[in-house]
């Protein structure tokens, strides 16, 4: 049964119209009763979409599309965590598919020169964690396996040292090929706590005996300062990336502010859904309140309010697609 | 959207209230925010610094659709009060004494 026909089984449009005389933000009965979004919250969404550059599709079914999800998302949240939601979405990063080249190129291109010019080799390898005999930890394709491969059929023209290149994905590979004068560097398209890199390194390291800081950079697309941080202080290693971010709350707020903050995105998490804490994934995997989103999904990172998505609630950047869309026919 | 709807999302308009009611009806984000446009772009309507100003040319509409909707449907308010709004999946209906009285004849 259509959506509108079955509203009609609860109420007429006469009752719609007599509800809405009696208050204007008023309850209505029916399936979204709890939802509001009041039209100058839809005029700034419709703003921000514009400022963004993020598409808004008027055309075939739209149930499914990003602004669409965005309002469902919007809709959830009460007038002050709405504009919340507004100031961390303005800040927040869209990465599309079509410009990571030019992003990992631009991050490469930041390595000093002098570390290149002395190196016989530059050998470019996924961002993944090997065992102690060099086979990969896990077996998974992942992004960083995606962004080589873009890399690779790439013509890198413009690249400095472009002679000098090689692209390998096994570490065993890599160690019969690495001197002492070879650099290793570690490519991803976003480092957020800086975990898996740090856990990477020390694989590699452990691998491949030459290996130090001199000759092992990692380069990313986006990268978190606090990663970035934590990659510095335990490996000693140089990391490169076209955009380094801040955390999205905790380095834009401080004192009292910062706790009412944190504890009004706290309740907004709530109201998406309870897994979120019981998940871990508070402020994003690891606390690291990222904003970023690449092409439409999003690194587990990213504060969870943007991307969790469940049965009933539909996410803007989902990394999953949970949601039923066809529990309104 | 037809003129009743088209009443109703100027109604909301007028009073910058919810647009959850027309999204109930099954029109998607997109197409309301498409309808805001054309009524801005019809002078309804003005919007700036956040605030919605009606022209009289919107008002002359909102009254002019009101009458065509009021000679639509007989105007007779529906009884609230007596309405049974549907549960929610967490919600549990407990009855008060009143409403189960004939339970304990």
């Amino acid at each position: 049964m259509p959506r509108a026909d079955r509203y009609r089984a609860v109420g007429t449009f006469g009752d719609i119209i007599g509800i809405y005389e009696r208050n204007e933000m008023g309850t209505m009965a029916g399936r979204n009763s709890s939802r509001k979004l009041s039209v100058s919250k839809l005029k700034a969404i419709d703003e921000l979409f514009q400022s963004k550059d993020w598409k808004i599709e008027f055309y075939g079914s739209m149930k499914n599309s990003q602004y669409q999800r965005f309002c469902e998302r919007m809709a959830i949240f009460n007038e002050a965590d709405q504009q919340f939601f507004l100031d961390m979405a303005a800040c927040f990063h869209q990465i599309l598919i079509n410009d990571y080249l030019t992003h990992i190129w631009m991050a490469y291109s930041i390595i000093p020169n002098k570390i290149l010019d002395e190196a016989d080799k530059i050998i470019f390898s996924p961002l993944l964690e090997i065992l102690s005999d060099g086979s990969r930890k896990n077996n998974s394709t992942k992004s960083s396996n995606a962004l080589l491969y873009h890399m690779k059929g790439d013509k890198y023209d413009n690249a400095n040292h472009n002679q000098k290149f090689e692209f390998m994905e096994d570490a065993r590979k890599i160690k019969s090929k690495f001197t002492r004068k070879s650099v290793l560097i570690f490519i991803d398209d976003f480092i957020g706590s800086g975990k898996t890199a740090v856990d990477t390194v020390k694989s590699y390291r452990n691998f491949i005996p030459l290996l130090n800081s001199n000759n092992c950079i990692i380069t990313s697309i986006v990268c978190q300062q606090a990663g970035q941080q934590t990659i510095l202080e335990e490996t000693q290693c140089r990391v490169e990336a076209k955009f380094i971010y801040n955390k999205a709350i905790s380095d834009k707020f401080s004192g009292a502010i910062l706790e009412a903050k944190l504890k009004q995105m706290s309740g907004m998490e709530k109201n998406v859904s309870k897994d979120i804490m019981e998940k871990g994934l508070h402020l994003g995997f690891e606390q690291t309140e990222a904003l970023v989103c690449f092409q439409a999904r999003s690194p587990n990172n990213t504060l969870p309010v943007f991307w969790f998505e469940t049965e009933t609630k539909m996410a803007p950047f989902p990394r999953a697609r949970i949601f039923k869309s066809n529990q309104y026919e | 959207m037809n003129e009743d709807h088209r009443l109703l999302l100027l109604k909301i308009l007028k009073s910058d209230g919810n647009i959850q009611p027309l999204a109930d009806l099954g029109y998607e984000f997109a197409k309301i925010t498409q309808a805001i446009k054309l009524e801005e772009s019809l002078g309804n309507f003005r919007y700036k610094n956040g605030k919605f100003t009606f022209t009289k040319k919107g008002l002359r509409e909102i009254a002019l659709l009101t009458k065509h909707f009021k000679q639509k449907f007989p105007w007779i308010e529906p009884e609230h009060t007596s309405k049974i709004h549907p549960l929610k999946k967490d919600e549990i209906y407990i009855p008060d004494k009143e409403s189960i009285r004939y339970l304990f004849k």
